[in-house]
């Protein structure tokens, strides 16, 4: 193993070494590569911790891509390495999809289209609190299916949340089928912008430094009254050539010859 | 904190609890019911998310992950079906503090129609991990019982009843029933009457004819499904009868309920004996409900007559 260092933005191919690891007992490569560059660079930036009130808090509502966060998390010292033999074992906490138990993991997640809601009663409570915090919320856009999320941006912004920021992680892949193919979601930022959020474009999802970029222009806005949504446009599989924008890998349980091979991407 | 006010209006009772709490939230999904009037008393601590019952649900379980208690209401067939998987994956699993209040449930949605019949609430809710399940005889029980089982700090699903008949209750204790009756508790009794909600008043108007008749019985009024007070068992065990009368399916209800838990205690009971509903029911006023249901009292009433004499 490489020595640990703690921004995930000098260290990421190690972190994405580890979703390999993960990947050995079975795992949503796909959407966790997709998505560890957002959650990496929100982890360099914020400090979170769902047991602070006054903190900023994360949600992830695409639980399936939970590997990224315990990743980026082993990264910052926060969870152990031994994650990794833990994760998939019987009566283990770490499964496919989000437990509470563990630390920084708010909520259970997978079951798509909840997290929007319950990550905006977080920012209600903050903003009645006045606390100057925010709270992140991360989408995956096949998850834009689910009709619960737009009748929570009705809420959002009825609610003048600008405390709040949903992240969507653009791949344009959903589990089985191209987004556009299956039931399109385009054009989103007219959709987002038409349900009163003030919208951002990430050219690229999996570039930390344009990530970061966006996040500093976002956190320099005064308060307006709007919620924030970012659609990151990202690569499912980001880094491996063979897994990028594939619709079969998205879940893959992979042996130590094809870790090997794969971990070279990521020299 | 005790609110024994006899015709309190619960609106006036949330404005109260805000007032002395203001971690307390209270929510709705558009149909607000009975306490519209306070919106503007309730202020900051109040949020009516329109016609959307799973983000309602949502929004609670982000609020009570903030340390805020809650109050979420809705007519009881949208919220515990429409919703359901929200307070099952948001609410019962994490275990938060939140308290779901139905409306309309059970007879008490009248000429609506079986879109609106909320009769399988308390199965769902019983489903659930760490829910639990109050459902109050009237409105001033409502109350007492609210502010008490605030301060669990677990979720909660409540039957709404702002219905006043001017009974007089024995202080609620959270988990515990009521009891009347002219035996005590370990002795054997002719019939257990066993009811909640708005159609314990049913069982309850029996009490001066039961005590007349020189039949010896008991007459519980419930309060709590879940936890369930294991006196109502202990009461079921003791009578050559029970009843038990309720406005919700056989499934899933306390008939079901009571049935699970006899026989995995391998109790020995007299003749347990349902009244509820094996269906939607037709659509009328609440009277003609109970008439053709046979949850009226007079029913009741003809039903333990015959049901004796059959016992003896």
């Amino acid at each position: 193993m490489d020595s640990v260092v703690r921004t995930y933005k000098e260290n990421k191919n190690y972190v994405k070494r580890l979703l390999l690891k993960f990947s050995k007992e079975g795992a949503f490569l796909g959407s966790a590569l997709s998505v560890i560059d957002i959650i990496g660079t929100l982890y360099d930036r914020y400090s979170f911790n769902k047991n602070l009130d006054n903190a900023d808090h994360l949600f992830l509502s695409k639980g399936h891509a939970v590997i990224a966060l315990y990743a980026v998390l082993i990264n910052k010292e926060i969870l152990p390495l031994e994650v990794i033999n833990e994760y998939n074992k019987n009566d283990s906490l770490y499964y496919y999809h989000p437990n509470p138990a563990i630390k920084q993991i708010e909520t259970f997640s997978g079951s798509l289209g909840h997290l929007l809601s319950v990550a905006i009663g977080s920012a209600l409570i903050n903003k009645k609190r006045e606390q100057s915090v925010k709270t992140f919320v991360i989408l995956g856009d096949g998850e834009l299916d689910e009709g619960s999320n737009w009748e929570s941006l009705i809420v959002a912004n009825k609610c003048h949340l600008d405390n709040l920021f949903v992240i969507i992680d653009r791949n344009k892949i959903q589990a089985n089928y191209y987004t556009e193919e299956l039931s399109p979601l385009e054009p989103l930022y007219d959709k987002f912008t038409a349900f009163g959020a003030e919208v951002f474009v990430l050219e690229s999802g999996n570039d930390c430094s344009e990530i970061n970029s966006m996040l500093q222009e976002i956190d320099s806005i005064p308060p307006n009254g709007k919620m924030k949504v970012i659609i990151a446009n990202t690569v499912r599989g980001y880094g491996i050539t063979s897994h990028e924008n594939s619709i079969e890998k998205w879940f893959v349980e992979i042996d130590e010859a094809e870790e090997k091979k794969l971990e070279k991407g990521f020299d | 904190m005790s609110y024994k006010m006899e015709n309190k209006r619960y609106g006036d009772f949330l404005v109260e609890i805000v007032k002395n709490n203001p971690d307390i939230q209270i929510l709705t999904s558009e149909n607000i019911g009975g306490f519209y009037y306070v919106r503007e008393q309730l202020k900051e601590n109040y949020l009516d998310v329109g016609i959307a019952e799973q983000v309602m649900v949502g929004i609670a379980s982000g609020m009570a992950l903030r340390n805020s208690f809650p109050i979420i209401h809705a007519m009881g067939s949208f919220l515990t079906m429409r919703a359901f998987e929200f307070i099952r994956t948001d609410i019962a699993l994490p275990n938060l503090p939140v308290i779901l209040v139905g409306s309309s449930t059970g007879i008490q949605s009248e000429f609506n129609g079986p879109t609106h019949q909320s009769v399988e609430d308390i199965g769902l809710m019983s489903l659930l991990p760490n829910m639990n399940i109050f459902v109050p005889s009237d409105n001033e029980e409502m109350i007492n019982g609210l502010s008490k089982i605030i301060s669990e700090k677990t979720p909660w699903y409540i039957r709404y009843n702002d219905k006043s008949y001017g009974n007089k209750h024995s202080d609620i204790i959270v988990g515990e029933c009521e009891i009347f009756g002219n035996r005590n508790l370990d002795e054997n009794v002719d019939i257990s009457l066993i009811s909640y909600g708005i159609i314990f008043i049913e069982i309850y108007k029996l009490k001066d004819w039961l005590e007349k008749s020189n039949i010896s019985f008991r007459i519980i009024n419930v309060r709590f499904i879940a936890p369930l007070d294991k006196k109502v068992l202990q009461s079921v065990s003791k009578s050559r009868v029970s009843l038990i009368v309720e406005d919700h399916l056989e499934t899933g209800g306390l008939f079901d309920i009571l049935s699970k838990a006899i026989v995995k205690k391998n109790m020995n009971t007299g003749n347990i004996v349902p009244v509820n509903f094996l269906n939607y029911f037709k659509p009328g006023s609440i009277s003609d409900i109970e008439k053709k249901s046979g949850l009226c009292s007079t029913l009741i009433q003809e039903k333990i007559n015959e049901l004796l004499t059959e016992e003896k």
